[in-house]
């Protein structure tokens, strides 16, 4: 655990995430175990990329997928979000190998014995690997139909079957395992095993050889199969038959974390993109003074800061409003992979042919991205199983919204990010949101306190607008939910639209209540955030109605171009950075800047200061309407967020 | 514990009021009529898929103005079953 930087210099930081980010390195002046052309010759090479997750190991990341509760350091899961965020940047297989350990303990902190719970956080702290079998050759999603078999003998018990295309099945030295209890099946008829590979006779399980995958080709994807194994009864977790609850419980916060990847993949894309705009020549200037260009900057930044929000609202949610997350955990891994796919697509577009090479341009960097990324909205949970989710509880969100119930101050504290978060217990966890979602239910007053702040001069005119188009949209869906006809069996094609639908109001209420609720870190005339007339708001809120399918007019684009201007500068801002400072908890930057120890980063820094400059005179201070003072949002004692931004 | 009363919650629900009303309800879901519902087989033999019976809890919920576990249609597998633990849970609440 030490917070040391690649110069040796001790730094206090007052965030995990920030001590990993600068013990890994800025672009260009990576961790040795974390440079990008090593990273791309072990993914050619399809070897696990064991140095990188030993630093990592090193660094005492285990200790955040230990809830302190059972001896670990795991007490916000927006740090673990963050965590995982600041690895991902880096590579995702290695962000994928090592956070698994994470899932698979999961269910363990949901439903396992005390004692049990804080036996498994000292093995994971001093290093232990556990993965998670769900998952069968024959059966991917439906959980029910699972084959693998417990049967109970002398106290403990012997398992049967096979578990399949399982991350870190061969490495890891532990396996929650879902198995059959009850041979006739049914929701009471599966149990969640914690199994210890090490006491197993050897002869007892075997792990078919390395399955190759299209992306995160290093990772230890393959299985385990176990002939007769014997257990003991203390492997159990949780109650016999309670094995479905705890694994759709446990889902909830491990698609919340799991959304970590895709920001963290948006993060690196966008980066990428940025610095490709800034540097490559064309017609005797560069790609990013061509207004289109600009424009696709600003489109694919607001998308991922839409993502962001909608991440750091998630993961802030399983402490305020934990029995909500049935409904929460399903918008955020439906949406963001979504988002940063879309991300990664646009900058694709952007870096042409760059984006093809797999070694010529920035270590192939970002064809080893578009790869491994595939990956998130496939495991833990895919696309269409979390709408599928979201279907089942229309009725309820239905019912919700129309009686306006609102766990107002859940809703506060799942969007006021200087606010420490409550302790999670998992008993809150709720397989359904029996109150619907709060935050959604929170738009209508969201939009009335955004039009006050409007009236007040506080806020552009056009948010209003956009914030009522919001609620229109959400009204007019809620209505739908309502009238929607579908039986147990079959789901209307068009309720998946809904869906994705409600995650897109849900998303953009997100950036709303964030707006409301956070101190707006205004900057200063020379350096404004984006924060200042709530561009980012504005631009999220576009990004979200464009989704919804509301026709773009070029006024309601300006916004992106805006936007554009700050990623253009030594870093592009991220909603965490920029609230850096506003708090002392831990709410810091994602990504300390080394102290003025900047030498040698990958962007000439003549470019960097040359656009800096330039947008802080031409952006921001106007609005379309002309109607906001310079000053008029107010500021606090924030500091300046921007230049403390992050390396991505 | 404070669940909204909704429709309707200060009368008395006879066990063949419940089976009846409940017996509608499920069979509306699973396209079946009313009729070919036994009261002793498990939903899930008419197609109530168990995640989906969860929501059906809901449904309950609201009509009877109780709260109930979501996972009551898991534990009480059939209409019978059903009906005595929501009576049992009227008594309690009354
Ligand atoms: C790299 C990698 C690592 C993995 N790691 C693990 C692990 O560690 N542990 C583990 O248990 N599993 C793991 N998996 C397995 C993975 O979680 C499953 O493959 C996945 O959850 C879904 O299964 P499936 O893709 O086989 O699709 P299926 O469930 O068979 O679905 C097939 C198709 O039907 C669609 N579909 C599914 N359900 C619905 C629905 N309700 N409504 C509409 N459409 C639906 C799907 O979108 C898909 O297009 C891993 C997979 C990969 C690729």
């Amino acid at each position: 655990m030490s917070p040391l930087d690649n110069g040796g210099t001790p730094h206090v930081h007052h965030s995990a995430a920030g001590a990993l980010d600068a013990l890994l390195g800025r672009p260009g002046e990576e961790h040795g175990a974390f440079r990008p052309a090593d990273l791309a010759g072990l993914d050619e090479r399809e070897e696990f990329p064991a140095a990188a997750c030993g630093v990592l190991d090193a660094f005492g990341l285990n200790d955040h997928y230990v809830p302190a509760a059972f001896g670990g350091e795991l007490r916000d899961y927006t740090d673990l979000m963050q965590l995982l965020r600041t690895v991902a940047r880096r590579d995702l297989t290695v962000a994928v190998a090592h956070g698994k350990t994470f899932l698979g303990a999961a269910p363990v902190w949901v439903a396992g014995g005390a004692d049990q719970a804080a036996a498994l956080g000292a093995l994971i702290a001093d290093g232990a690997v556990v993965s998670w079998g769900l998952t069968e050759r024959a059966h991917g999603s439906d959980l029910l139909a699972g084959e693998l078999s417990a049967t109970p003998e002398n106290g403990g018990w012997r398992l049967n079957g096979e578990k399949w295309l399982i991350n870190n099945a061969t490495r890891g030295g532990f396996i929650c395992v879902l198995a059959r209890t009850d041979p006739a099946g049914g929701p009471r008829g599966f149990s969640l095993f914690l199994v210890d590979k090490r006491g197993l006779a050897a002869d007892a399980y075997s792990c078919p050889p390395k399955i190759p995958t299209h992306g995160i080709r290093g990772a230890d994807i393959s299985g385990i199969a176990f002939h007769d194994a014997l257990i003991p009864g203390s492997a159990l977790v949780g109650e016999v038959g309670t094995g479905i609850e705890t694994v759709l419980k446990a889902l909830q916060l491990t698609r919340t974390a799991s959304t970590a990847l895709s920001l963290g993949a948006g993060d690196t894309a966008l980066r990428l993109g940025v610095d490709y705009a800034r540097n490559r020549r064309l017609y005797g200037r560069t790609l990013g003074d061509l207004p289109r260009v600009r424009r696709i900057i600003g489109e694919v930044y607001a998308a991922q800061l839409l993502a962001e929000a909608t991440g750091l609202v998630a993961a802030r949610s399983v402490h305020a409003l934990p029995g909500e997350m049935s409904v929460v955990s399903a918008v955020a891994k439906a949406l963001i992979p979504d988002l940063a796919q879309n991300v990664l697509d646009r900058v694709a577009e952007l870096l042409g042919v760059r984006s093809f090479l797999t070694q010529e341009y920035a270590d192939g960097l970002f064809a080893k991205l578009e790869r491994d990324h595939r990956v998130v909205a496939i495991f833990d949970g895919n696309t269409a199983v979390n709408r599928n989710a979201l279907i089942d509880q229309f009725p309820l969100l239905a019912a919700a919204y129309r009686r306006g119930r609102c766990d107002e101050a859940g809703v506060t504290a799942a969007t006021s990010l200087s606010v420490p978060s409550t302790e999670f217990t998992a008993g809150g966890l709720s397989l359904l949101a029996m109150r619907g979602s709060s935050l959604m239910q929170s738009l209508p007053a969201a939009v009335a306190r955004i039009a006050e702040q409007a009236e007040r001069g506080l806020l552009p005119r056009q948010v209003v607008v956009l914030a009522e188009e919001v609620e229109a949209a959400a009204d007019a869906l809620h209505t739908e939910f309502a009238e929607l006809r579908r039986t147990p069996q079959d789901v209307p094609p068009t309720a998946f639209v809904l869906a994705e639908r409600y995650e897109l109001c849900f998303a953009a209420t997100a950036c709303l209540q964030l707006w409301l609720n956070n101190p707006q870190p205004a900057g200063d005339a020379q350096s404004p955030t984006i924060w200042r007339n709530a561009l980012w708001l504005q631009a999220t809120l576009r990004t979200a109605l464009t989704r919804l399918g509301s026709p773009l007019e070029e006024a309601g684009a300006e916004a992106y171009d805006r936007l554009a201007e700050h990623a253009f500068g030594p870093a592009v801002p991220t909603l965490r950075s920029t609230l850096d400072g506003s708090t002392s908890d831990g709410f810091t930057s994602d990504a300390s800047p080394l102290d003025g120890a900047t030498s040698g980063s990958s962007t000439p820094d003549g470019a960097t200061s040359d656009r800096a400059t330039s947008s802080s005179s031409t952006s921001d201070g106007a609005t379309s309407d002309g109607s906001i003072p310079d000053d008029s949002t107010t500021d606090d004692s924030t500091p300046d967020g921007e230049t403390a931004g992050s390396t991505s | 514990m404070s669940s909204p009363i909704i429709e309707k919650n200060n009368q008395d629900h006879s066990p063949e009021e419940l089976t009846g009303w409940l017996k509608e309800r499920i069979a509306e879901h699973v396209q079946l009529p009313a009729a070919e519902i036994d009261p002793d087989v498990p939903l899930a033999n008419y197609g109530l898929d168990s995640l989906y019976a969860l929501t059906v809890v809901t449904e309950i919920e609201e009509h009877l103005g109780l709260t109930l576990e979501p996972t009551v249609m898991w534990d009480a597998p059939t209409l019978n079953a059903l009906v005595e633990v929501i009576r049992a849970e009227l008594a309690h609440a009354a």
